[in-house]
């Protein structure tokens, strides 16, 4: 509960990359699929559809806890189920739902439904920057591939190299983040305006957001909760962070706050959210966003504005304090680090590409029949 | 779109179920193996719902019901079947309602090899047709036929979605363990007809028909000091971890305090804290608590809430406990008011005078944030001369009939009308702690843990585990009559003999 999270059933929902790995059976082996539908086309799905959580969360102006409940909601359903019998489209809106819930400030369905809608309409350009400002701030010039297999080789050296290498274009992305837990999703990442605002929306985005009904909405907040069990209650570290951002010497409003705050979220556009507890999301991204600092500060171009420098500088200062903090070392969220890099230059990079983006509607038209008119 | 879905999923689940089978199996041993991984993954990973899945009612035999309120019905009920034994492969291959036993049954043996409580917890059924949230259980009930309450919510068509209030006793419930909370078994969700089903261990009493019982049909005779401070004892216990876990129950009253039959798995005369719909979790909360609206039952509710507390704190639980413990002892609510019925959450002051009656008007000197409460500060229906009205006349009356020594109490004894309101000795332990779980400012009141820490419970009749039974050598224990079960019942998927017979006879 919220006293403790060892004694809590999220302590008991962590799972290994391995066990992740393997969801998604009935999708991934399929034989009526043709072509079969890859283990990354999934993981790029479940991907796509936090990323869709954000957004519907921003609309719904609901708070950062409550998207990242859903988040953990619709990861922990698709580990059991099926994106060919249970439609993403309809269950992910519906985890938003059902944990605005659970975090005591409901959202009305007929409400989720319209942002599903308004989601609906928005263009490529747009689906394209969702979540861009963190993604694209640790992703886009990752390339280095020497450098990425240093880092999978598991040493922590290699996280902190591939780190700098992966931020070497970091600093000028530090955005509009809040770092507490009283922020709006709204003040998570934003994507840009898009510069044709007007541009019609591509085949694959129709696909991909065609938005449920409110019954169906409704009828898929019960399956949600029956396959969840009714284990709702879910563990994040927002409260937990200024604490730990000030055992960093980080201040906790300020723009190192917003980066570590930026990774965080990215977290749970990826798996690794449901593999680590929540002080392992916490300190992994703050260790990440220091060493990426620290590889800025390497660089000699300095695109940023001076407060980007400054944070960049607090950044670099706390990254001894790793070492010092007590009951945790620094290889305990090393695999949390490595896997964020694998996502920021595999996934989250691939999701901004419309090819990556018809490939998964592709999939899911392959996965989820079209709707039929009843008889 | 929903219709599509459906269709393909009956088409091609089939297929998968064999596939999914095999593979539970092949998972279900390994989780055994090693309790305590969350290999939830492998051993859920069956194919979803290509069955039309049962009603919730249908896994189990149905006696009667037991209660019946705005959320749903009350159900009183045992599994279907005796038989709890069997591995995780063969319960994958039955049919939806005995694969739940079955796999209840595997769990609980899984556990009592690992001896672990940390093991999975919970056992995912594709039809959907049960799932065990505590796996002790399994093992000790092997072979007997266990008694289960189903609380049944009402189907949640016409609502937003399934309620708030389901939601968040779900959600609390898959959280607590403790031995007085009761505990949440199973939860059933029934997707097609919108019903929602919670499964708990069936308690055969509540604190409300044990006071009725002593007050109706024993002629008031006291319910025994060794059950009462045994009671007050759990339910303090109970609380504590409540609020150790930072949830506020916020609906404390004797019908929600359940106590177990001697026959019980467990343990008999064991406290059971029931009915989370209004509890929550006070920690963070991302709209004030407030924003609930009216909580707590009239008589148990602590008078910073009816003053208009915008913020409150486990406080006004160790209140409602204080009134429960003044019930068990005086076999009447020890305050009594009249409700005001009117939508807008109204000022209840005739609750609030007869808390005065008994215990004084409140004054900031004692409560120093009196001034900052909406009713008080807003003097409404000139509450803070009506206090002072209310407390002088009570103290009138009780020195005109003689109960009362004419000499003001000394400062620091509690207050002396209480006593008698609670039937207490003056001074005794009992009315010195009931004062201090009623102390006006909540902030001064005392918590559940310094309540059980109180000397009460280290004097003389020692608390004790089974609050039923009286210890050795001192007298026989008193027979409670069973719940009543409503067998007539409309709705009812099956009747079976009457669930009393059955409880009489174990006695």
């Amino acid at each position: 509960m919220a006293s403790s999270f060892w004694t809590s059933s999220h302590s008991r929902l962590l799972f290994t990359a391995a066990e992740i790995h393997a969801s998604n059976r009935h999708d991934a082996n399929s034989a009526t699929l043709n072509p079969v539908v890859s283990q990354p086309t999934l993981r790029r799905l479940r991907a796509f559809y936090a990323s869709y959580l954000f957004e519907l969360g921003r609309l719904c102006k609901v708070r950062a806890r409550v998207v990242f409940t859903s988040i953990v909601y619709l990861r922990r359903f698709y580990l059991h189920r099926s994106f060919s019998t249970d439609d993403p489209r309809t269950i992910a809106p519906a985890c938003l739902y059902l944990a605005s819930k659970v975090e005591e400030c409901p959202v009305q369905a007929k409400l989720v439904a319209y942002f599903a809608k308004k989601i609906s309409q928005q263009t490529p350009s747009e689906v394209a920057n969702w979540g861009r400002a963190w993604n694209g701030a640790l992703g886009d010039a990752t390339t280095n591939a020497g450098e990425r297999t240093t880092a999978a080789a598991g040493d922590i050296d290699g996280v902190v190299t591939a780190a700098a290498a992966a931020a070497a274009a970091a600093s000028s992305h530090a955005n509009g983040t809040a770092a507490d837990d009283d922020a709006q999703a709204s003040k998570l990442p934003a994507p840009p305006t898009a510069a044709g605002a007007a541009a019609s929306q591509d085949a694959a985005c129709q696909v991909l957001l065609q938005p449920p009904g409110v019954n169906e909405l409704l009828r898929a907040e019960m399956v949600v909760l029956k396959q969840l069990e009714a284990y709702l209650i879910v563990h994040h570290p927002l409260r937990a962070l200024p604490s730990y951002l000030q055992a960093l010497g980080i201040p906790p409003e300020g723009e190192g706050a917003l980066r570590v705050y930026g990774v965080l979220s990215d977290s749970y556009r990826c798996d690794v959210c449901l593999m680590e507890p929540p002080h392992v999301l916490a300190l992994g991204a703050a260790f990440l966003a220091c060493a990426s600092a620290c590889s800025t500060s390497s660089s000699t171009a300095m695109r940023g504005s001076p407060s980007d420098a400054a944070a960049s500088e607090v950044l670099r200062e706390a990254m001894p304090r790793f070492e010092q903090l007590e009951g945790i070392s620094v290889d305990d969220f090393a695999p949390f680090a490595r896997h964020m890099l694998d996502y920021y230059e595999g996934d989250a990079a691939a999701l901004r590409t419309s090819v990556c983006r018809d490939a998964l509607a592709n999939a899911l038209g392959a996965l989820v029949p079209p709707p039929t008119t009843a008889l | 779109m929903a219709g599509g879905a459906s269709a393909a999923s009956a088409a091609v689940g089939g297929g998968r179920a064999a596939a999914g089978a095999g593979a539970a199996a092949a998972a279900g041993a390994g989780a055994g193996a090693a309790a305590g991984a969350a290999a939830g993954v492998s051993a859920a990973a069956a194919s979803p719902g290509a069955l039309p899945s049962p009603h919730p009612l249908s896994l189990y035999h149905v006696f009667g019901r037991i209660g019946e309120g705005t959320y749903g019905v009350v159900y009183v009920a045992t599994t279907l079947s005796s038989a709890s034994g069997g591995s995780a492969s063969s319960a994958a291959g039955h049919p939806p309602q005995k694969r739940a036993e079955l796999l209840a049954g595997a769990r609980g043996a899984d556990n009592g090899a690992g001896g672990s409580l940390c093991a999975l917890p919970h056992v995912a059924d594709e039809d959907g047709a049960a799932e065990v949230g505590h796996p002790r259980t399994g093992a000790s009930s092997a072979g007997t036929q266990r008694k289960l309450a189903l609380k049944l919510l009402k189907p949640t068509k016409e609502f937003d979605g399934v309620s708030p209030t389901a939601v968040r006793e779900m959600a609390l419930l898959r959280e607590l363990n403790h031995p007085h909370v009761l505990r949440l078994e199973a939860v059933h969700v029934h997707v097609e007809e919108h019903v929602l089903c919670m499964v708990f261990n069936y308690a055969e009493y509540d604190l409300y028909e044990l006071i009725r019982h002593h007050r109706e049909r024993l002629a008031k005779s006291p319910i025994s000091l060794h059950t009462v401070k045994s009671l007050l004892w759990q339910v303090l216990q109970g609380v504590e971890y409540l609020h150790s876990q930072w949830v506020i129950h916020r609906d404390l009253k004797p019908s929600n305090i359940l106590v177990t039959s001697e026959i019980a798995l467990g343990g008999g005369g064991m406290v059971k804290i029931a009915d989370f719909g209004l509890a929550r979790i006070f920690q963070a909360p991302l709209r004030p608590l407030h924003d609930n609206g009216v909580v707590v039952t009239i008589w148990y509710r602590a008078p910073e809430l009816l003053l208009g507390a915008r913020h409150y704190t486990p406080a006004l639980d160790v209140w409602a406990v204080g009134c429960i413990f003044a019930e068990l002892t005086a076999l009447r609510p020890l305050f009594q008011g009249h409700e005001v019925r009117r939508s807008g959450a109204p000022f209840q002051k005739d609750q609030l005078m007869r808390i005065c009656e008994l215990l004084g008007a409140p004054t900031e000197e004692i409560w120093p944030t009196l001034g900052h409460l909406p009713h008080w500060a807003a003097n409404d229906e000139n509450v803070v001369a009506a206090a002072s009205e209310a407390s002088n006349s009570a103290l009138a009356e009780a020195r005109k009939r003689r109960r009362l020594n004419a000499s003001t109490p000394t400062p620091g004894e509690p207050p002396p009308l209480l006593a008698d309101a609670a039937a207490m000795g003056r001074g005794s332990s009992a009315h010195y702690l009931l004062s201090k779980m009623l102390t006006f400012d909540p902030s001064a009141r005392l918590t559940a843990q310094g309540a059980l820490n109180d000397t009460y419970f280290s004097l003389e009749p020692i608390p004790g585990r089974n609050a039923l039974r009286p210890p050795e050598g001192t007298g026989a224990a008193v027979s409670y009559p069973p719940r009543r079960v409503h067998t007539e019942d409309r709705g009812m998927p099956q009747s079976s003999e009457p669930a009393q017979q059955q409880q009489r006879g174990n006695k």
